[in-house]
């Protein structure tokens, strides 16, 4: 039997969950933009903190708050592009991140292993990690390669230079990866420097997202700030992730949990935003519940579910491209 | 009957009532120790039991954790008056490189609520402000938490300066958080792990009294 095209038809490809509206979405933000200018955020560095104040922002030296003018993060949102290629090894592994088209990557970062060969548990190792990023080169439905394990066997100072190093050297695919902190942070970008061929390459050949995590509610830590310094000051994307939790580090109810959630990921925005004006950045999101009985991260939760969604729709809001969990 | 309407003020969480009831227990003469021991500390170890066998979640355990503490602070200047004394100090933190402290402070409100003086230095704390703050001669235990299998390492640390510096058999040594095992504080030397706040409790019970 055959079934040719229909003629003219309109069709809609993939699925997508559009759990807000328009105007929900800009009550959202609207309360966003409230709360980080009437509570502030809590900005633990000091270099940071004068960008901001140097670009308008109210800086409370003594308390470390830093309040935000609703037009500097608005500035923030139009400045970074809505367009965001995560560059592989070669033009070929390149991978267009934009509006709604979606890609797959990885779980990371994952502490514990079942040996394939023994069956044995054992806490993961730096060869863990070159293992996994081989596995996951060769996995066509994996487009980007977040730093899969941890590498407990190695100084634990200088640990994202030896995750880097175990898939640098294993993947062609565009890296997402924690710098844990500004020293590191410098130093991978001399790794990619080094590959890709001095520091004007990297400009064109960003073979790495920075990772940084907010600490809910409403802090962006010291290694956070810096680290996104580097990232933006040096041509590389920014993603930041907030993972606060609803009912433990961020309000119980979802649309207060997005609004905490929203400004933190952009109150970071607007750190490299005035870093340097059109950095590329990428909206993170793995919100998940506080377990009330056991306290525990419950990251595969409706709730978890929910708010991945509305995040998604948030960026897209937005026209920042994203990274979100699959809650 | 009195005693045991304070006992029942922390069970129905009357935050707004306590410290008016302890306030009155006192001016009626009640013995504080009494008022402490039967009232407060009891009905915070009645919390601990109903958490454990899963009656009551973490908001409820805080609800009367908030409400032990409020009724602490009336309580506590007239038990200095009276020479009351408390159960001990116990120093809780978490360790350097980990900046996670959701548990630890349950498990902070949790030792307070157990009659224990708590001196909580926060979290990201260096190895030897643990030992710093250990050097006080009230200090009977240091409670540590971790949340990341490559801050762990940092407990093992506090137990070894504690015994090079022959502070071992004065100050007892607790652990906990989600990576934390018993199997992992009998392989680093600390006295005991415990799972929650009200495990934590149990654990300084046995260990320090």
């Amino acid at each position: 039997m055959k079934r040719n095209a229909h003629a003219g038809c309109k069709g809609t490809g993939g699925l997508s969950l559009s759990i807000l509206n328009d105007d929900e979405l800009n009550s959202i933000h609207l309360a966003t933009l409230e709360v980080m200018q009437k509570t502030g955020i809590f900005i633990d560095n000091q270099e940071a903190r004068q960008r901001l104040g140097d670009a308008g922002c109210d800086v409370d030296a003594e308390t470390k708050v830093v309040k935000f003018m609703p037009y500097l993060v608005e500035d923030g949102i139009r400045s970074a592009p809505s367009t965001f290629v995560a560059c592989g090894r070669n033009p070929e592994d390149d991978v267009s991140l934009e509006d709604n088209r979606v890609y797959f990557t990885n779980f990371g970062e994952g502490i514990e292993m079942i040996d394939t060969f023994t069956g044995e548990r054992h806490p993961t190792t730096k060869q863990d990690a070159i293992n996994a990023a081989l596995v996951c080169d060769a996995l066509p439905n994996i487009e980007v390669y977040e730093r899969a394990v941890l590498s407990h066997d190695v100084p634990q100072a200088v640990s994202a230079l030896h995750n880097a190093e175990a898939s640098l050297l294993r993947t062609r695919k565009h890296h997402f990866l924690g710098p844990v902190n500004g020293f590191q942070a410098r130093k991978l970008v001399e790794m990619i420097e080094t590959i890709v061929g001095g520091k004007d390459k990297l400009k064109q050949r960003p073979l790495m997202t920075f990772v940084n995590c907010p600490t809910s509610p409403l802090r962006l830590p010291e290694d956070l700030c810096d680290s996104v310094m580097v990232g933006a000051e040096n041509h590389l994307g920014n993603m930041v992730l907030s993972m606060v939790m609803p009912g433990g580090s961020g309000p119980v109810t979802l649309a207060g949990d997005l609004v905490v959630h929203n400004a933190e990921v952009l109150a970071a925005n607007t750190l490299v935003q005035v870093t340097r004006k059109g950095a590329p950045f990428v909206y993170g999101d793995s919100s998940c519940t506080l377990d009330m009985r056991t306290a525990n991260a419950c990251v595969g939760t409706p709730e978890a579910a929910l708010v991945n969604a509305a995040t998604a729709r948030l960026a897209r809001y937005y026209g920042l491209p994203s990274f979100i969990a699959g809650g | 009957m009195a005693i045991k309407d304070i006992y029942q003020a922390v069970l129905d969480f009357n935050e707004a009532g306590i410290q008016d009831q302890i306030k009155a227990e006192i001016d009626a003469g009640t013995e504080v120790s009494a008022l402490l021991n039967d009232g407060l500390i009891a009905a915070m170890d009645m919390i601990g039991e109903r958490f454990s066998t899963g009656e009551i979640f973490f908001p409820e355990m805080l609800l009367a954790a908030q409400t032990m503490s409020k009724g602490m602070k009336v309580l506590k200047p007239v038990l200095t008056e009276h020479k009351t004394a408390m159960r001990g100090s116990i120093v809780t933190g978490t360790v350097k490189g980990d900046l996670h402290d959701i548990g630890k402070n349950l498990v902070s409100m949790m030792l307070e609520g157990g009659g224990y003086t708590v001196i909580n230095l926060g979290n990201d704390i260096p190895v030897e402000q643990f030992i710093q703050a250990a050097e006080d001669e009230d200090v009977k235990m240091i409670a540590l938490s971790a949340l990341l299998t490559t801050t762990m390492p940092n407990m093992r640390k506090v137990v070894e300066i504690l015994t090079s510096k022959g502070m071992r058999e004065r100050v007892k040594v607790m652990i906990g958080g989600a990576p934390v095992t018993q199997a992992y504080a009998d392989e680093i030397g600390a006295d005991g792990y415990g799972s929650d706040g009200p495990a934590a409790v149990e654990l300084a019970r046995r260990l320090i009294g």
